[in-house]
């Protein structure tokens, strides 16, 4: 009999330690909620406690946010997510923004059965929600990407194993969101978060972290400042307290709406924070260095590389077929990256079909992957801030073979990066804080767009849908962005272009006026025709932007109105 | 001066159940039910209020949390809230056709064009 | 209020002096940040039984040069979601090797004893809403802290990895 084992992926694995640490945090929350149902304490009071553990109640029912640290997780892990949307929920789940997965349709009663279950493959909800420090996100192609300088993964488990529950962080003034990224090419977009780490070297050729602070989205969106531009590793954790503790004494507590470090370090000034920050830094011990040191030497012997196979970068039968058929050329352009080692290569399953849901996934799409993931990538996936997953480590080799795969899924859409690509937060459909809805759109503009020469054609679009200011889908770093509004009772739709979460990040701009919910589609079509005309050879879409400004566009969408 | 003929509009008692988190209607005797179409209608807000102090009880039994008032009219015969938000969480995601909350021969899509 | 202690309800010994009542020849009192000043002017030096009481919105720098003055520091909980007291006591017992009593008061959580005890409080003003049982199960409702130097007794951390050389800078895959 052949019994299947699921290879054990490179990233970290949980010790008795991390066992014992969220097996009794499921405990306790299983006693939080006995507690609340015979009113020991009051749902104001229990409300700050699930959060904590991830479960919000939304528009329909209790949705459930798991945590996937930095986006990393095992085939083994996929298949119980799989097994969990099926027995706890109505089959599927979603692909958040931050590199987690949401559902939509969990009971309170059955919360920390399905946390005892993610317990047993070392996963959580823990501090996916609530004014604490949240999942710490980054680079989806993270220790396979050809142009990263080096893994970031350590340093994010590192950053998580000090956050979770921390005692003097976890009454913070609002939520607190950290990204880090080991590559110049930033995909983790850390100039808008609270804190951004970005990997870099120092005059002496060491290997250092760059800290930004107070970006955000939301309803006043800003690009973080750098308050230190280059920091050793071994500085990493006691520098990050001084962050936090500055921002937990100092941070606005009188408006939720001016409560995220972005405020302070704007009313602050950059200078005055980075002051407060050095000085909360000189104060603290330093005892905790050479311990951190020590931890992220065990971390990163997590991390060590797959045992790669010699092989040769140029492969002639995926070269052949590249030639001879034109939707695998077209996926190949779009779903894959490259990779670091020679003859192997990353790959996106996009889960955005022309018409679909965004960033939704069945359970049958998922034990998919992961099946692929145990045959093709050494049993590891990732979860993409663009909702997506992504194989990092496939044999080009094997190329054909997993496209197949993922076609009979329907998970090979070649629109990755390109405007059919959409990032859209659930909206009004599902979300209790929506002024909008954000789906519906989502699916006019991709049935729109269906052709996929067509989005080859107009090549690397950002579109990014937020049903409400709370920018959730992130409209704001969006190359075209739609914010969904209430205007009178009824569902109506601002366009910004511009936004840009990469190295030189920007914030969308308003282009003008609105539009109902039966205009949108068509005027982002007449957006990006605009852009088809005037855009100079080679040119892509933020790039004419910049280049041109809003002038042709307004003028496309408003002149004759 | 009170007008017993006064025009005025429409309401049922809304909350979610605490253990279940579902969206339920307070119906005719003093229950919870899972679908708008069993909700008691109340006329008026003064008579919404009153329904409101009641299920507020069950607030404090834990039972359901949230309770509060939502405006309705009538569709076909059907009690519909007014309001698309009130809408969707009524009647199931617009986008799921499949998950709609109330019985079948139902489309979801519908309702919200107005 | 009942004070817990040590995980028991002990006697309070101490008194919160009253806005127009004169600190002289008094003892065991807690004064305002505010009347500080005022009261060290004329409070004999070498007497003990000297306590602050500190707003949670006030930077506790300026507590720095007198806290050997105090048996105890008092700290405050607005609402149990304003997590200042917590940075608060951190400063004052880690940073500043405080030695005496930190106490909290105010609208705080069984739930975040724990917490509270990881980060220097040592004494708790509660209201009577919750049994004594009910908060020092919380001390250690999960045993096991990432926190190194936040530990309080009881408290797991990670056993240090096995001894031997390890790399200058982390090693990466």
């Amino acid at each position: 009999m052949n019994v299947h084992v699921s290879p054990e992926p490179n990233m970290y694995r949980y010790d008795e330690f991390d066992r014992s640490f969220v097996d009794a945090r499921v405990a306790q929350f299983r006693d939080q909620v006995a507690r609340r149902l015979d009113g020991t304490i009051t749902e104001d009071e229990f409300k700050p406690m699930r959060l904590m553990n991830g479960l919000y109640h939304q528009l329909h029912a209790y949705m459930l946010r798991v945590a996937v640290p930095y986006g990393t997780m095992s085939s083994r892990q996929l298949n119980v997510l799989a097994d969990i949307a099926d027995k706890y929920d109505r089959g599927y789940g979603h692909w958040t923004t931050r590199q987690n997965i949401q559902y939509n349709w969990i009971k309170l009663e059955d919360t920390a059965d399905i946390l005892d279950r993610l317990a047993g493959v070392e996963m959580h909800a823990i501090q996916t929600s609530g004014n604490c420090i949240r999942n710490t996100t980054t680079d989806a192609y993270a220790g396979a990407a050809a142009d990263e300088l080096a893994d970031p993964r350590p340093v994010c488990e590192l950053i998580r194993q000090w956050s979770s529950l921390h005692p003097e962080f976890t009454y913070l003034p609002r939520k607190f969101k950290i990204a880090v990224t080991g590559s110049p090419n930033d995909r983790a977009a850390v100039r808008v978060h609270d804190i951004g780490l970005r990997m870099h070297l120092n005059e002496q050729g060491e290997r250092g972290w760059e800290v930004l602070v107070g970006g955000g989205q939301g309803r006043t969106p800003m690009v973080a400042v750098t308050v230190r531009d280059w920091l050793a590793e071994a500085d990493l954790l006691p520098y990050l307290t001084a962050v936090m503790r500055v921002y937990n004494l100092i941070g606005r507590r009188d408006n939720k709406y001016k409560a995220r470090i972005k405020i302070l370090v704007h009313e602050m000034g950059a200078e005055a924070f980075s002051a407060a920050v050095e000085k909360e830094f000189a104060d603290a011990q330093m005892e905790t260095v050479e311990v951190d040191a020590r931890e992220l030497a065990r971390i990163s012997s997590y991390f060590a590389a797959p045992a790669w196979e010699t092989l040769a970068a140029f492969v002639p039968e995926i070269e052949e077929k590249k030639l001879a058929d034109r939707e695998f050329r077209q996926w190949l352009a779009a779903n894959t990256a490259a990779h670091k080692v020679p003859g192997y290569t990353i790959v996106n399953a996009s889960f955005k079909p022309a018409g679909g849901i965004p960033g939704d996934a069945t359970s049958g799409q998922m034990r998919a992957v992961a099946a692929l993931a145990d045959k093709y990538s050494f049993g590891e996936v990732r979860v993409t801030h663009a909702q997506n997953l992504t194989l990092p480590h496939v044999r080009t080799s094997d190329l054909i073979e997993v496209w197949g795969e993922l076609n009979s899924q329907g998970l090979a859409e070649a629109n990755i990066g390109l405007i059919g690509d959409i990032i859209s937060c659930p909206g009004l459909d599902y979300c209790a804080l929506a002024t909008a809805r954000s789906i519906p759109v989502a699916q006019e503009i991709s049935t729109r767009f269906a052709d996929i020469k067509r989005q080859h054609d107009v090549g690397p679009l950002k579109l990014n849908i937020s049903g409400c200011i709370n920018a959730c889908g992130h409209h704001h770093v969006g190359h075209i962005g739609i914010l969904g509004v209430d205007k009178k009772g009824k569902e109506f739709y601002q366009i910004t272009l511009g936004g840009s979460s990469a190295e030189n990040a920007s914030i969308g701009k308003i282009l003008g006026p609105g539009f109902g919910a039966d205009e949108i589609a068509g005027a982002v079509e007449t957006v990006v025709d605009t852009y088809l005309n005037v855009r100079e050879q080679g040119e892509e879409f933020l790039q004419t932007y910049r280049h041109l400004g809003a002038a042709p566009f307004k003028e496309a969408l408003y002149a004759s109105h | 001066m009170n007008d017993v003929t006064e025009d005025c509009s429409e309401y049922v008692v809304t909350a979610n159940e605490v253990l279940s988190g579902n969206t339920v209607f307070r119906s005719a005797d003093e229950t919870w039910v899972r679908g708008i179409d069993g909700a008691v209608v109340l006329k008026c807000e003064d008579t919404g209020f009153v329904a409101l102090g009641d299920a507020q009880k069950d607030e404090q039994a834990n039972i359901v949390m949230g309770a509060y008032l939502v405006e309705v009219s009538r569709e076909s015969g059907a009690i519909r809230p007014v309001h698309i938000r009130e809408r969707i969480r009524a009647l199931g995601p617009t986008v799921r056709a499949d998950l709609a909350q109330v019985a079948q021969g139902f489309s979801t899509r519908e309702v919200v064009d107005q | 209020m009942p004070v817990i202690e040590n995980n028991r309800i002990v006697e309070d010994v101490w008194t919160h002096l009253e806005d127009r009542d004169s600190a002289r020849d008094r003892s065991m009192i807690i004064v305002p940040l505010a009347r500080l000043q005022e009261v060290l002017a004329d409070w004999p030096a070498g007497h003990r039984g000297l306590g602050v009481d500190v707003p949670n919105d006030v930077d506790v720098d300026q507590l720095t040069p007198h806290l050997a003055r105090f048996d105890i520091v008092t700290l405050n909980f607005p609402g149990f979601a304003d997590g200042r007291a917590f940075s608060q006591a951190r400063s004052i017992r880690h940073t500043d090797h405080y030695g005496g009593t930190i106490r909290a008061r105010g609208s705080f959580l069984p739930d975040q004893y724990g917490f509270l005890l990881q980060s220097g409080v040592d004494s708790f003003e509660v209201s009577d809403r919750f049994a004594l049982e009910e908060w020092i199960r919380h001390a250690d409702a999960v045993p096991a802290t990432y926190q190194r130097d936040y530990a309080t007794g009881g408290l797991a951390t990670r056993p240090f990895a096995e001894a031997g050389a390890w790399p200058e800078q982390p090693h990466y895959g």
